[in-house]
């Protein structure tokens, strides 16, 4: 192939004058021919790599991706960059609207699909009909660490993979430690060359380590009002159940009379559009969020990232705590613990994988009672791979004790009295030596905004009143 | 989201059933649902919450139940009425909660409705970017189809005039608003820079929920559906919305069935020549007769002088009492077909 000038395409087609991190990089990789796994951060720039790849290749470039909300948005963003041939393939197409896409599939550059339909056996000999220019799997970590977000269809990507003629790999996920990404790979053992695998350091420098424990529920509430009034937003505050985001929306808008407005899957379409764009058009100053919350919309100015409850593990808490600060200017990750947190936690693991009991009522007397959804799927899934029983039953113990210890990684960082940069990179297994010991802090006492300048003013900012709506259509059609 | 809204839904008089209530707003029908939807005068309601899962509204029917505000009529009937306290209940939730003005009297199917307020919020959008000669937005994003009805409608527009006609389209219909529900209705409206309001923005009553708004809403676009039948305007939003009148309450089939009932064809031979169940036939027209205005179903075809006299000397008071066995004359499955259709021509006349 032709040397291509990536920095000269990166300037006419998309009107950057430089790449970021890595970029170039793993763009290098794959006109090279290599299977590339990139671990980058949220917001370090994942679409412009497979768009610049649709840019100099012919083919259609496939986007496996696990969250609708998600699909959605990344469908918005490539129409908002200028890119009109983007379909998602998902549940939520109708029948006849999917066939559609199907018979036209060459019309489009750019297919986003989730795992399950990707699975379909008609969906793959379409794809079969057209020239792949590269297959993409967002969040591949998915594939190996069964969070609650887990998808039993991931588990079919490599087969798939095979049959579709093993079309080039880019894999993306924003956190992954060292043996995640060894059993990545080991997954897709069936591609023969060396891999690249670009992984940036985790360590975010600009973002102001913090973890507070508190006596009680009531305490971390008022502590958390107290957060809100005195540091400087925007700001997203990550809860683990919808019910508990809108109602904090709710009680500290009316606590702190800032404009704080609750986001999560749960939500129509249209009003997480609402909230999305009147927090980047700063409408919006605090966002409470589930930790579903997928925002594909980049907002540069995150200030502060406070967690109300755990993570399931450092890898989702960097991610989340990743959206502060894409600026680069200074911002503040704050973690809020009260003893026993953790339980939720262990809850929603032992929701998510169904112990051994319920797993032979299933498997050998078709019991589903206490299984949902994506549990039945999961153990169909093992079961047409005439795995036994027992052999299921230790799949999912392993599991669980890896999502237990993962957890208990989060768990330690919430109690610990320090050393918070040295645990994150070294779960990642980055070099430790030159870190920070300074740009973080541990304890209520030890919270001072101000001498990170983020101590908040008074922006006397208030929900705007309703205007007539002549005057609003005025606005609407640029007729001031 | 449905929670207290169910409760408007049943009657202290007439007992109904909730698997009836929920095919109806789920909008799996069946011909025995669609029956007792005319009866329960719930038909405008077919569709009103298409993903509503069984799971949940079972649940909210055994908590209406478990607080007494609701009570079957016989033990394990599924037929509900409302107790006193939950007519009280009814009464304060009326109260307090959005009433709907439009819907319960319209007979436009709720799926067109609800592509017509994607279609303009998309088209809305498009043109207000336009307006600010700006390529670079993030589109609303709705499913893949009504995208296209937009593009479609999109290119046929007359751009040099589209935003004076589309303004004017607009504004004739929030004049015949009260001021406030304009005004509120707008802001949810997203355009260039205008990331539009949500239900908690808009200083609607501090009682309203999340449904309340959505039935607003959906409220003032059934009323706007309704102006754009009615009106003979050319403009590009009424050509807008003639590409969201897509589904009907009778299928293609049943128009089919009606066309032929009405050029003199006998079920049997409609069931012959289409290869249908005679059963399926009867379907149809029963399906027909529940949906259409009494002068558009040929009553007198099934319902003899003859057939009308043995009927009347049979049953009578409350319809909903009737049992088909009162009049059973023979295995003859047209005999419930002729009773059912006997039925629904009594309600059509108000009974």
């Amino acid at each position: 192939m032709a040397m291509i000038n990536l920095d000269k395409i990166l300037q006419a087609k998309f009107g950057f004058k430089t790449f970021k991190t890595g970029q170039k990089e793993i763009l290098t990789a794959l006109l090279a021919k290599q299977s590339t796994l990139a671990i980058l951060p949220t917001g370090g720039g994942k679409t412009l790599i497979y768009q610049m790849m649709g840019a100099v290749r012919d083919g259609l470039v496939i986007i496996v991706t696990p969250l609708l909300s998600l699909m959605q948005d990344q469908v918005a963003r490539l129409n908002y960059l200028g890119e009109k041939n983007v379909i998602a393939l998902n549940s939520t197409l109708t029948f006849e609207n999917k066939k559609n896409v199907l018979k036209h599939l060459k019309q489009y550059h750019f297919l986003f699909i989730s795992p399950e339909m990707l699975n379909q056996e008609q969906v793959q000999i379409s794809l079969k009909q057209v020239p792949i220019n590269l297959m993409v799997i967002d969040e591949v970590h998915t594939m190996v660490t069964w969070g609650q977000d887990f998808r039993p269809d991931y588990l079919a990507l490599p087969t798939i993979h095979k049959q579709l003629d093993q079309p080039q790999l880019l894999l993306l996920t924003a956190t992954a430690t060292p043996s995640m990404i060894t059993a990545i790979i080991e997954n897709f053992r069936s591609v023969p060359e060396k891999w690249f695998v670009y992984q940036q350091p985790v360590d975010r420098p600009n973002i102001f380590l913090h973890t507070e424990k508190l006596a009680n529920e009531f305490e971390k509430k008022q502590r958390l009002k107290y957060l809100l009034q005195t540091t400087s937003g925007p700001g997203v505050v990550y809860f683990t159940s919808r019910k508990l985001a809108t109602s904090m929306a709710e009680w500290l808008t009316s606590e702190t009379g800032q404009r704080v407005v609750a986001y999560h899957a749960g939500m129509s379409a249209m009003a997480r559009y609402r909230v999305q764009q009147q927090f980047m058009q700063g409408e919006i100053d605090v966002i409470t969020a589930t930790s579903a919350f997928g925002m594909g919309i980049d907002k540069e100015n995150i200030r502060f990232v406070i967690h109300y409850h755990l993570s399931n593990d450092l890898s989702n808490y960097l991610q989340e705590i990743g959206r502060a600060g894409r600026d680069g200017q200074q911002s503040v990750a704050i973690l809020l613990y009260v003893p026993g947190d953790e339980s939720i936690q262990f809850n929603l693991i032992d929701q998510t994988i169904p112990d051994s009991y319920a797993i032979k009522s299933y498997v050998e007397q078709s019991e589903v009672t206490i299984l949902n959804h994506e549990q039945i799927r999961l153990l169909d899934f093992y079961k047409s791979n005439q795995l036994t029983t027992v052999e299921i039953s230790r799949i999912f113990d392993n599991r669980r004790r890896i999502r237990q210890n993962n957890l208990l990684s989060m768990i330690n960082y919430a109690k610990s009295d320090g050393q918070l940069r040295h645990q994150i990179s070294d779960y990642f297994g980055n070099e430790t030596d030159g870190l920070s010991q300074t740009d973080e802090s541990v304890g209520v006492t030890d919270w001072h905004p101000k001498e990170l300048h983020l101590e908040r003013k008074e922006d006397g900012k208030h929900q705007l009143k309703v205007l007539n709506w002549s005057e609003q259509l005025k606005k609407l059609f640029n007729l001031q | 989201m449905i929670t207290d809204f169910l409760i408007t839904l049943f009657s202290s008089v007439q007992p109904r059933r909730h698997r009836v209530i929920f095919g109806l707003l789920r909008r799996r029908l069946t011909v025995s649902t669609e029956y007792w939807g005319l009866r329960y005068q719930l038909l405008p309601f077919v569709g009103l919450f298409p993903q509503l899962e069984k799971t949940t509204f079972d649940e909210q029917i055994a908590k209406l139940i478990k607080n007494g505000l609701l009570i079957e009529q016989q033990p394990n009937s599924g037929q509900l009425l409302l107790t006193d306290k939950g007519v009280v209940a009814q009464q304060e939730y009326h109260k307090h909660h959005y009433q709907l003005q439009y819907m319960p009297l319209t007979t436009q199917p709720l799926a067109n409705v609800r592509q017509f307020r994607e279609v303009f919020w998309l088209a809305n959008q498009i043109i207000s970017e336009t307006a600010y000669h700006n390529k670079r937005y993030y589109p609303l994003q709705i499913d893949v189809k009504t995208k296209m009805l937009v593009k479609k409608w999109y290119r046929q527009t007359d751009k040099s005039h589209l935003i004076d006609n589309w303004l004017m389209a607009l504004t004739q219909f929030l004049k015949q608003l009260d001021q406030q529900t304009a005004n509120q209705f707008v802001a949810t409206w997203v355009g260039h820079q205008l990331p539009g309001r949500n239900a908690d923005q808009l200083g609607l009553p501090a009682t309203w929920t999340a449904t309340d708004f959505y039935l607003w809403e959906f409220d003032l676009f059934i009323f706007w559906s309704q102006t754009l039948l009615q009106s003979d305007s050319n403009s590009e939003l009424k050509k807008l919305w003639q590409l969201t009148q897509q589904q009907q309450n009778l299928s293609p089939s049943v128009q089919l069935t009606c066309q032929q009932v009405h050029q003199g064809l006998s079920i049997a031979t409609i069931s012959q020549q289409r290869r249908l169940k005679i059963g399926t036939v009867r379907e149809h027209l029963l399906t027909a007769a529940v949906w259409l205005p009494k002068t558009d179903f040929p009553y007198d075809l099934f319902l003899t002088p003859e057939t009308l006299r043995y009927l009347q000397e049979h049953l009578a008071g409350n319809i909903d009492d009737w049992q088909f066995a009162d009049i059973r004359t023979s295995d003859n499955p047209d005999e419930f077909f002729v009773f059912r259709l006997y039925e629904i021509y009594l309600t059509k006349q108000g009974a």
